[in-house]
């Protein structure tokens, strides 16, 4: 357990509670903040520690002084209150990352302005998410590593199919990498009754072969990503 | 019937082991249109579109297999974790 990190989450809107009962259930130490005393009953038998407490109060918030905490993340909806208590905990506290939600773009410039470490876009996030997997329905996940780099689940396209991937010549034409491919593989049963098991090949071989079925994890560039996602 | 079926189910079985799961499905379908009631050959093609990641007629097919066969456990699983998805 030594080493481990430590996390305080301030607002506790469906966001912030997920973000710590997911944090607290992997087995870290949260200290969970929010000024509405409902939602601290909630969850206190979830996290290490459950405080009821306003976000404005800089006393209090000097009291338990973060002196442990790693990583704060402010998860409040309130513009003025999210502001100021981002600015309170760089500035004053010298928290080393802070990592908060923002509304939208305007949120999210002023919290960058603070000094905000890192900038959650929750609903923009996941709009877009829905809206690339909608457009392309071969897509199954998209995860942004940085605004230039995707990590993409994607269903393998026709004219891969048959071929190795030393034969697509996949880095050189894209520009890309097949990092894994999740493969349906058959399984016997009983009186021509099909059943399949999902497998995982990590790092592929250049000689594996693409087939039907296959859902490829590809890692690169957007724009090389996305010639791959027309094919 | 029963011999053809049973024909029928050893090829889609035959190229489902050998991973030529369009072949398959090509051959499950046209006997369908025969058979549309049966349970076998319909809870076959929904493993089939499963297996290429069509999971909306694979959830259709799971459907209409427990429209025919409430208790059809394997069904039910397969289904439960298609509509999670």
């Amino acid at each position: 357990m030594e080493n481990k990190k430590v996390f305080a989450v301030i607002g506790l809107g469906s966001f912030g509670y997920t973000v710590a009962t997911k944090l607290s259930e992997k087995g870290y130490e949260v200290m969970a903040i929010d000024k509405d005393e409902n939602k601290i009953d909630d969850i206190s038998n979830k996290v290490t520690h459950a405080i009821q407490l306003n976000a404005l109060d800089e006393k209090s918030l000097k009291e338990i002084g973060f002196t442990d905490v790693d990583i704060v993340i402010i998860a409040i909806k309130e513009l003025a209150t999210s502001i100021l208590l981002s600015s309170f905990l760089k500035e004053e506290l010298k928290i080393k990352l802070v990592i908060a939600k923002a509304n939208d773009v305007k949120h999210g410039k002023v919290l960058e302005k603070v000094g905000v470490d890192r900038i959650i876009y929750t609903e923009i996030e996941s709009a877009e998410h829905l809206a690339s997997t909608l457009i392309t329905p071969s897509i199954f996940d998209i995860i942004e590593l940085s605004p230039t780099y995707n990590l993409v689940e994607i269903k393998a396209p026709e004219p891969f199919l048959g071929k190795t991937i030393e034969e697509i010549d996949i880095r050189k034409r894209f520009d890309i990498n097949i990092i894994a491919i999740k493969r349906n593989q058959p399984t016997e049963g009983e009186d021509f009754k099909l059943n399949f098991e999902q497998t995982t090949i990590i790092s592929p071989s250049p000689k594996e072969r693409i087939i039907e079925g296959d859902i490829l994890v590809i890692l690169g560039l957007k724009e090389h990503l996305e010639k791959i996602e027309k094919l | 019937m029963e011999n053809e079926k049973e024909k029928i189910l050893e090829a889609v079985y035959f190229y489902f082991q050998n991973q030529k799961y369009k072949k398959a499905i090509k051959i499950l379908k046209k006997e369908i249109i025969n058979f549309p009631d049966d349970v076998d050959l319909l809870y076959n093609l929904a493993i089939l579109y499963e297996s290429v990641n069509e999971f909306d007629k694979a959830r259709d097919f799971f459907k209409k297999v427990l429209e025919l066969d409430k208790n059809n456990e394997d069904a039910k699983k397969h289904l439960e974790k298609l509509i999670n998805r």
